[in-house]
């Protein structure tokens, strides 16, 4: 087998499998008519992906959590406009950017007026992983995915932590396809220099 | 090809979005240059981490902070009680209606001007009808209408709602519906050109009140603020104590009138 066959990605995006667009429906048409237990049932189904979105976005759980309220409440007090063309997963996540993208806004505004004191203490919450874990990469790459650029870290979460395509990820940012690849490739390589002392370590060690 | 090149199209390659001829190049390069080889084992490497990173629980109390938030009464945006009248004045006007506006304007005017007799007699004989007893307790009444409305206003303009506190002004709106009715008995007595601010004060005054009236009982920091700007803009409570002055002189010229005597 050549070096190169064993470089193959399978991509399955979350949720997109035609039983599930169904049940979706079938849950959309009661949270319309404001059935508290299928709002219930669509929040338990997709709560963890977008508090996973939130959280590696935001660089602090509690301003994750706020996202995840905002984005339920926004789906629920909306979902009447839902059309029902698309997926509701794509709908959902599309608002769940929006959200994580003004919240990045007001936080720019907030922290070009307030320079010091919040945001500094939110990001020492964020300490590089403990010496125990020093050579396992996962940590390091979870505090790696939040030094970089807003921009790159979305598509990044979206495509390769979460499993999205380019074309849902372009739908959803409202990018193009080719924005959102160049984005991803430019986060990849930010990614591997960042990481470039723990991958040799990790080198030194296997030999 | 060089290493940079090579590196700079490796993500690509990994996720085959290469075109063909590109993909052997990168290959044929990889295949002697051990460092953009290590590079492309640590970007599989770093994408096979991310999609096995595991995904982030949402702690169970979220759900219980939505569904309270579900169960509040639905906020109407500020333009939602905005006055009817307020928004039709805003809406830009198209040349058609605009024309048809100046044309019932005009036929308005010849109807007035060639067929109705002449309401200016009519009006003199109204007012000539009402005595001077009748026209001093007019007077008495609009000076109470005026207190009454200064004392709102002033309620509302030191109103200091706090970010999302709800103020219960179903108060406020009562006392409003109240002055609005005294407000249509003024304009209906009050004598034409003698009382000609009067008037005025009295019309700009029903506008605010109008606008109070169709507040919702309760109203957030938004509304509020946009009702004390109001006040604030249009000068009223400097025009109600500029009337208030106004009265006074000639009671004061009389009283002084009266100690000559």
């Amino acid at each position: 087998m050549s070096i190169f066959s064993a470089f193959r990605r399978s991509t399955s995006p979350p949720n997109d499998n035609p039983s599930t667009k169904d049940a979706d429906q079938e849950l959309v048409v009661r949270c319309s008519s404001g059935e508290r237990s299928a709002q219930f049932q669509l929040y338990e189904k997709y709560k963890d992906s977008v508090y996973s979105i939130a959280f590696r976005m935001a660089n602090d759980s509690q301003v994750a959590e706020d996202i995840v309220q905002d984005v339920f409440i926004k789906v629920f007090k909306n979902i009447g406009s839902f059309r029902g063309d698309a997926a509701f997963s794509s709908w959902l996540y599309r608002i769940t950017s929006n959200v994580c993208i003004n919240h990045f806004r007001k936080a720019k505004r907030w922290k070009a007026l307030v320079s010091n004191g919040y945001f500094e203490t939110q990001t020492e919450t964020h300490q590089a992983p403990d010496a125990a874990r020093q050579t396992e990469l996962a940590p390091h790459l979870e505090h790696a995915i939040r030094q970089l650029p807003e921009g790159y870290r979305m598509v990044f979460v979206l495509h390769d932590v979460q499993g999205f395509r380019h074309e849902e990820i372009g739908a959803m940012l409202n990018i193009a396809i080719g924005t959102s690849k160049s984005q991803l490739h430019k986060a990849r390589r930010e990614l591997r220099q960042l990481l470039s002392p723990i991958l040799e370590m990790q080198r030194a060690l296997s030999h | 090809m060089t290493c940079k090149n090579c590196q700079k199209r490796l993500s690509a390659y990994l996720d085959q979005e290469s075109s063909p001829a590109e993909r052997s190049v990168i290959e044929q390069h990889i295949s002697e240059c051990t460092d953009c080889a290590q590079a492309l084992r640590d970007l599989q490497m770093l994408v096979d981490q991310a999609t096995a990173l595991p995904q982030k629980h949402a702690p169970d109390r979220l759900w219980g902070r939505i569904a309270s938030e579900l169960d509040q009464p639905n906020v109407s945006r500020i333009h939602d009680t905005v006055p009817a009248w307020r928004n039709w004045l805003r809406r830009p006007m198209p040349v058609v209606q605009l024309g048809f506006a100046i044309a019932i304007l005009v036929v308005g005017m010849l109807v007035g001007r060639y067929i109705l007799p002449p309401q200016s007699d009519t009006l003199r004989l109204q007012v000539s009808q009402q005595s001077p007893a009748e026209l001093a307790a007019l007077n008495v009444r609009a000076s109470h209408y005026l207190e009454r409305s200064k004392m709102l206003l002033v309620g509302i303009a030191n109103l200091e709602p706090h970010g999302d506190e709800r103020i219960d002004l179903s108060l406020e709106k009562a006392y409003s519906v109240d002055l609005l009715r005294e407000a249509d008995f003024l304009q209906e007595k009050l004598p034409a050109g003698k009382n000609e601010r009067l008037r005025r004060l009295v019309a700009e005054l029903e506008l605010v009140l109008l606008e109070i009236a169709n507040l919702e009982a309760e109203s957030d920091f938004e509304h509020v603020d946009l009702l004390k700007s109001g006040i604030e803009q249009t000068d009223l409570l400097f025009k109600i104590n500029l009337s208030g002055l106004n009265e006074e002189k000639p009671a004061k010229a009389t009283a002084a009138s009266g100690r000559q005597l």
